[in-house]
């Protein structure tokens, strides 16, 4: 039988163990809580299509990738037109009438999920009162892994460090006593003892009594991956793990480990019910094995009960797209000449109104995009914390480390209060002092609860504060970069940005933060293109780089001339409030007043879809700063929420444009651009950001389990930074919070793939494309789509397959 | 209808006794009418202005009761006197700012309606506990209390471990209801008054009949159980599967009933040696194991869930050792620290930020020395010229050792310096605790508690275990012994699936299977 198919393989452990191990490289890392960034969760699946890969997760996870039925009805006829249905089926050359498509929303989709073996147990009928096989052992993993990440040292110590993850895990469920009790399965204990030593044996024991020779590779690694989506959460901890290592050019086994920890459960139910029931062992076993037979038919199955309402997700995002190419291809406004003020802001979509609303200001304001890290590789090091903060996207690794250069009394008393905050901290976590301090000093918790009930200017935390005036200082390895190095980084950054020439006399440099407190998820509203800090780090810094007079004697010689009028200015968008500060006085600036009214335009616009009910302006601006400081507040802004596209191109083509901040806007003119290096820089690596960012959303939304972190109002902090529990345990809960995408009545982000806009020459783009593959993988494989804006012919065609086709002119359907 | 039960000579008296009377009876029918509001859209500014008012009334009843020294006064089967007053303006003060961050919590949520109704059913129903004149009143409302908490409780009933922690809860209760029960109808047979106050004027007695004493150690064993002590505390750990608004008025205005109980009837209790026995034993060993358990927590929510487990212990054993004004100051802080921690809960990743910036170091033999050289005469000072009792011994010891850990701590991370100012913080402490015993003193209602050393020493003896515990986990970490310990405490002993397996086997439950499915979550959670 053996011989019989290319499919089928020989039954050495070793084979079966190889197999499994290939769904390991198949998940996203996520980012612990303080610099947590957005990750687009199927990132590692980008070179399967993405209609295959959401049929795969939902037989093996039970995970959806669309929308229930009832959110496409909901849209018909409001958002999708007919129109938009008729293209959709057409590019997926699927054969169905209109009335077909609309009875598939009546037709509840059918997926037969694949079982683990814990879920047949679960299935038993004696098992109905009983606690759920499948959540205890999700939660005696998951509890493992906070203990094994929060103690590391503790939890190592009783093992050898060879694959010291497995090793302790099999200590702590030998020593646990309480499954067998729990459970009322006390030769589980015995199973448990019986455990194979290591993860080899696990796989060669798993082998030989559970598969049978005849089992597939593909199969396998199917199982393996049902498996880990078990326990989705701490895999993607421990990509993180992976991630991190890969970054410094070392190699971690952790999920391999994880999986062999999870099969050595399934070998242990295995064995449980072998001995215990003798008759639903062999029915079930059959079950379970026949399972490996029909798996892909099961995908095929399932991704053509899926079909027609991609078609539906389909139609929904041409409704968004055709409405926005209609308006990019009208008339836009000239390019300013001799620009007044110029702001680069982040290309978040945050920006967007905010830009608006500053350019309203006066014609000659320029506004220009860039990623938020301005370019600074950088990480920073505060005088006295112990490990410095990378203030980059997570896909770099920082090269340059920047400090203070001394520190200033305005420092150092922040540092006494923060201090002092330590030491209550610290005390009342230490066991036998909780109880004395508690009786002497309970009672002035009052003031903390009604100061933090009532107070509405409460100060921002002493530990993400920058306070002081010294200048920066910025060192490679150790050593302090030479003018020459800074200037030529400058340079670089100003080529990137597109600004080499035309300097007003004020450049804002605005980066962004969020402003929230008591919010486990609060570095998700900061920037994620500086590692989900805030981005003032960057700002200064490049600010004073910019400012320098010895650098900007080097820049003149590369023919960057700044005039020595041209000051530029470090700020930063509170994206809670919508309130931009400079971080130097600028109550003499000319720009002073625009930037006021900016910020009062920008907020009034915004109050409405965050329940501000106020039309007066000093009233909105107090609402917007008391809300985003309410300890209490489960929605402080809504973030990148509805993030459809990114358009990449000069601001002329986009400044008449209300976009309704769902665009990542990247300023760029191919003209400049001397053998489309700077294209590939932003193809290469904000259009992935974006990418994350907008499939980080999509996931949450269309499966809010899986790939949503759940409600807020159960979040439980687990390993102090690692990650959340929703309640009291389960798996370890990544992406965005329900708060985040739900107003509580509707989502306020409608689930769309990226649309990529790039004005530059279709042969640039292609070529680009094609030589980064994870690029074109992402384009061929459905996950964002990707367009050229020619700007001369005003005309848009997307790039698929290799292909240029013309896309659909909206002109009509505005 | 408004009776007055004290004689009194002055007129002006009465008129100031029956004000504070009906102004305490406004605070606990406050809840009442947010329950009735909750039919108003504009149902959230109601409530927390309802709330907001009931606790200034209830701290000016409080106040003008302490002032003018009045005597208890009766309205309605409901009573007022010092410690009545005291326990309405903790609760209405919880109850008050829970209400309003709950308000910004449910704001746009369609839930906020089931939320507020049941909120104010359970905050009543402790409110009626807390003021009730008589056992009847008081056994009804105690079920009241678990009953509506019950569906704060199961506030998402799709989860399927807060499913079972409220089962586990459910059983726990009843079982405690029958016991009082029980209680109630020892002492009605007995003393043939239902009023609580007539009942606790026979003590003390001579010697307890045996129908006594059985009413005595089954109120312990009550108290025992609403305090969630070990083995019976699972469910308070796993109810972290309800909003954090409902975590908070858990851990702050009810679990701590047991301990009001104790002290209401203080003056039955103290003379129970079994009653005393029994809480001392249980109570010592809950605080001793979950406060080392605490320190080996993965989770926010549950660390704090078994620091609460820890106090409740602490404020039992005082009851017990006869400290009952020290038990309801223990009781007033630890709810105010806890309602704080748990609203606050979200701070944990700032707080890890801000750990960050420091240097944890542990102290050296030198700087444990210095730090006790300090405290310790310190603590002798007031207890010098508070003329406060020595014994009990351990209350002291607790004290001395949460001063010296903090002293110690502060001294080895952040240098002398910063100690002085720990210094002055200690002294502020001492000072604090020694007013507030003191201002409660007065509120109980029996001293008469005889001193068993036996007791003392054994709460010497755990306390001494867990400053050794401690000592070994954080100073040899890597150590078999410690590495042990710490799997075993991390695993809390297994004491619960015990109890679980129990719950399951006496009375099933149909579990809501896994939550893993969307309409779950837009049904259930939204």
């Amino acid at each position: 039988m053996t011989q019989s198919s290319p499919l089928l393989k020989e039954s050495t452990s070793a084979s079966l163990q190889e197999c499994m191990q290939e769904a390991c490289t198949k998940f996203a890392p996520t980012w612990p809580l303080d610099r947590s960034i957005a990750v687009n969760p199927w990132w590692e699946m980008r070179d399967e299509a993405f209609p295959q890969v959401a049929a795969k997760l939902a037989v093996l996870g039970k995970i959806t990738c669309l929308m229930p039925a009832t959110f496409y009805k909901n849209h018909w006829e409001t958002t999708i037109s007919p129109a938009h249905l008729q293209m959709a089926k057409n590019e997926l050359q699927v054969e169905a009438t209109q009335a077909q498509l609309l009875a598939a929303l009546d037709a509840p989709v059918v997926s037969k999920p694949w079982l683990n073996f814990v879920d047949f147990l679960d299935a038993m009928p004696e098992q109905r009162t009983k606690m759920a096989w499948h959540a205890e052992v999700q939660q005696q993993i998951s509890q493992f892994c906070g203990a094994y990440f929060q103690y590391p040292a503790r939890m190592r110590s009783g093992v050898s460090s060879e694959q010291s993850f497995f090793q302790s895990w099999r200590e702590v469920v030998g020593l646990d006593k309480g499954i067998g009790i729990l459970m009322g399965a006390r030769d589980i204990n015995q199973h448990i003892h019986a455990l194979p030593q290591s993860i080899d044996a696990v796989y060669e024991a798993f082998q030989e009594e559970v598969l049978s020779e005849h089992i597939s590779s593909s199969a396998c690694a199917d199982y393996a991956m049902s498996l880990l989506l078990d326990v989705n959460g701490w895999t993607s901890w421990l990509a993180y793990q992976a991630w991190q290592d890969r970054l410094v050019g070392n190699g971690n086994d952790l999920i391999e480990q994880l999986l062999a920890i999870r099969l050595a459960w399934e070998l242990l139910l295995w064995r449980h019910l072998k001995t215990r029931t003798a008759a639903s062992y062999e029915l079930i076993k059959q079950q379970f094995l026949a399972q490996f037979e029909n798996i892909e038919p099961r995908h095929e199955e399932t991704k053509q009960s899926q079909q027609l309402l991609w078609v539906w997700q389909r139609a929904l995002e041409y409704s968004y797209q055709v409405r926005l190419q209609g308006r990019l291809l009208m008339p836009s406004s000239p390019a300013i000449q001799s620009p007044k003020l110029q702001a680069v802001f982040c290309i978040d979509v945050r920006s967007e109104p905010m830009r608006r609303a500053l350019e309203a200001q006066d014609p000659n304001i320029q506004t220009l995009g860039f990623a938020g890290f301005f370019g600074l590789p950088i990480e920073y090091r505060s005088p006295f914390a112990k490990t410095a903060r990378p203030q980059l996207p997570g896909l770099l690794s920082p090269a340059i480390s920047v400090s203070r250069a001394t520190i200033d009394t305005g420092t150092q008393d922040l540092h006494v209060a923060l201090q002092r905050k330590l030491s209550d901290q610290d005390a009342s976590n230490a066991a036998p002092a909780s109880f004395g301090l508690v009786e002497t000093g309970g009672l002035f918790k009052v003031f903390d609860l009604l100061r933090h009930s009532f107070s509405k200017a409460r100060k921002p935390d002493a530990s993400q504060t920058l306070e002081g005036t010294s200048p920066w200082e910025l060192r490679s390895n150790g050593e302090l970069l030479s003018v020459d190095a800074q200037a030529q980084l400058v340079l670089s950054i100003l080529g990137a940005i597109g600004l080499r020439s035309g300097f007003a006399d004020h450049v804002l440099l605005v980066g962004h933060g969020g402003h929230s407190v008591n919010n486990p998820h609060a570095a998700g509203l900061d920037c994620g293109a500086c590692g989900g800090q805030s981005g003032e780090v960057n700002v200064r810094v490049l600010a004073q780089l910019l400012n320098d007079k010895a650098i900007r004697e080097v820049l003149a010689s590369h023919d960057v001339l700044i005039p020595d009028a041209t000051q530029f200015v470090a700020a930063l968008h509170n994206t809670c409030t919508d309130a931009i500060g400079c971080f130097e006085s600028t109550a003499q600036a000319p720009y002073a007043k625009w930037l006021k009214d900016a910020q009062s335009a920008a907020q009034q616009a915004r109050a409405p879809s965050l329940g501000v009910s106020s039309t007066k302006p000093a009233e909105i601006a107090t609402a917007l700063q008391t809300r985003g400081r309410d300890w209490a507040q489960l929605r402080p802004e809504w973030a990148l929420a509805n993030n459809a596209s990114f358009i990449v191109a000069p601001r002329a083509l986009t400044r008449n444009i209300d976009l309704e901040g769902r665009s990542f806007l990247h300023d760029y003119a191919w003209e400049s651009d001397e053998g489309f290096k700077v294209l590939e820089l932003i193809i290469t690596a904000p259009m992935i950001v974006t990418n994350w960012i907008n499939l980080q959303y999509y996931a949450s939304v269309v499966d809010p389990v899986k790939y949503g972190s759940g409600n807020k109002l159960l979040h439980n902090v687990v390993g102090e930074n690692i990650g959340v529990f929703e309640g009291n345990g389960g798996d370890l809960r990544i992406g965005l919070p329900i708060q985040s995408v739900h107003d509580g009545a509707q989502w306020r982000h409608q689930p769309l793939r990226l649309s990529v806009y790039i004005a530059a020459p279709q042969q640039a783009i292609a070529t680009i494309v094609q030589a980064h593959p994870a690029v074109r993988e992402l384009i061929d494989n459905d996950w964002l789509y990707l367009f050229a804006w020619d700007t001369q012919a005003n005309e848009i065609a997307r790039y698929k397959d290799g292909q240029w086709t013309p896309a659909a002119s909206g002109g009509e359907h505005v | 209808m408004l009776e007055n039960r004290r004689t009194s000579t002055n007129g002006a008296c009465i008129m100031i006794i029956d004000g504070i009377s009906l102004l305490l009876a406004g605070v606990v029918f406050a809840p009442l009418l947010t329950l009735a509001l909750c039919v108003m859209s504009w149902r959230w500014a109601a409530a927390q202005t309802l709330m907001g008012v009931a606790f200034a009334a209830a701290a000016t009843g409080c106040i003008a009761i302490m002032l003018f020294k009045a005597p208890s006064a009766s309205l309605a089967g409901l009573h007022f006197n010092a410690l009545v007053s005291i326990m309405l303006l903790l609760i209405s003060f919880i109850a008050w700012l829970v209400l309003r961050y709950a308000a910004t919590n449910f704001a746009q949520d369609d839930s906020g309606k089931r939320f507020l109704s049941w909120f104010s059913c359970t905050v009543f129903a402790v409110m009626c506990v807390v003021a009730s004149a008589n056992l009847v009143l008081f056994w009804f409302a105690w079920v009241a209390i678990s009953l509506s908490f019950h569906q704060l409780l199961m506030f998402y009933p799709s989860r399927p471990r807060a499913a079972l922690a409220a089962h586990k809860k459910f059983i726990l209760a009843r079982l405690a209801e029958s016991c009082l029960g029980i209680a109630f109808f020892l002492l009605w047979r007995e003393h043939g008054s239902v009023n609580i106050s007539e009942i606790l004027s026979h003590y003390p007695v001579q010697s307890l009949s045996p129908a006594e004493q059985g009413a005595a150690i089954l109120i312990a064993l009550v108290a025992l159980i609403k305090c969630a002590q070990l083995p019976v505390h699972g469910w308070l750990i796993q109810v972290v599967e309800s909003p954090t608004p409902v975590s908070a008025l858990l851990h702050a205005g009810v679990i701590n009933l047991g301990g009001f109980l104790l002290i209401l009837f203080s003056p039955l209790f103290s003379q129970s040696v079994a009653a005393q026995g029994m809480v001392v034993i249980v109570a010592g060993v809950s605080m001793l194991v979950a406060a080392l358990v605490m320190m080996t927590r993965i989770s926010i929510k549950v660390r704090l869930a078994w620091s609460t487990n820890a106090q409740m212990g602490l404020m039992l054993v005082e009851c017990a050792l006869g400290l009952y004004e020290l038990a309801l100051l223990h009781m007033l802080a630890h709810s105010c620290y806890k309602a704080f921690a748990f609203l606050n809960s979200g701070e944990a990743v700032a707080e890890y930020l801000r750990a960050q910036h420091g240097r944890q170091e542990l102290p050296t033999l030198h700087v444990w020395l210095f730090a006790f050289l300090i405290v310790l005469p310190s603590i002798g000072l007031f207890v010098f010229f508070g003329n406060a009792s020595v014994l009990p011994l351990s209350p002291w010891l607790i004290i001395a050792v949460a001063l010296a850990v903090f002293l110690a701590q502060v001294g080895a991370a952040r240098g002398t310096q910063r100690s002085a100012r720990a210094l002055l913080w200690c002294l502020l402490l001492l000072a604090n605790y020694w007013v507030f015993k003191t201002l409660l003193m007065p509120v109980i209602p029996v001293h008469e508690h005889a001193y068993i050393a036996l007791f003392d020493g054994w709460i010497v003896c755990l306390f001494a275990i867990l400053v050794l515990g401690y000592l070994q986990l954080q100073y040899k970490p890597l150590s078999t012994s410690s590495h042990r310990l710490f799997i075993a405490l991390n695993a809390g002993f297994y004491l619960d699936e015990w109890l679980t397996r129990l719950t399951l086997a006496i009375w099933p439950v149909d579990l809501p299977r896994i939550a893993d499915t969307k309409s779950n979550i837009t049904q259930g959670v939204i």
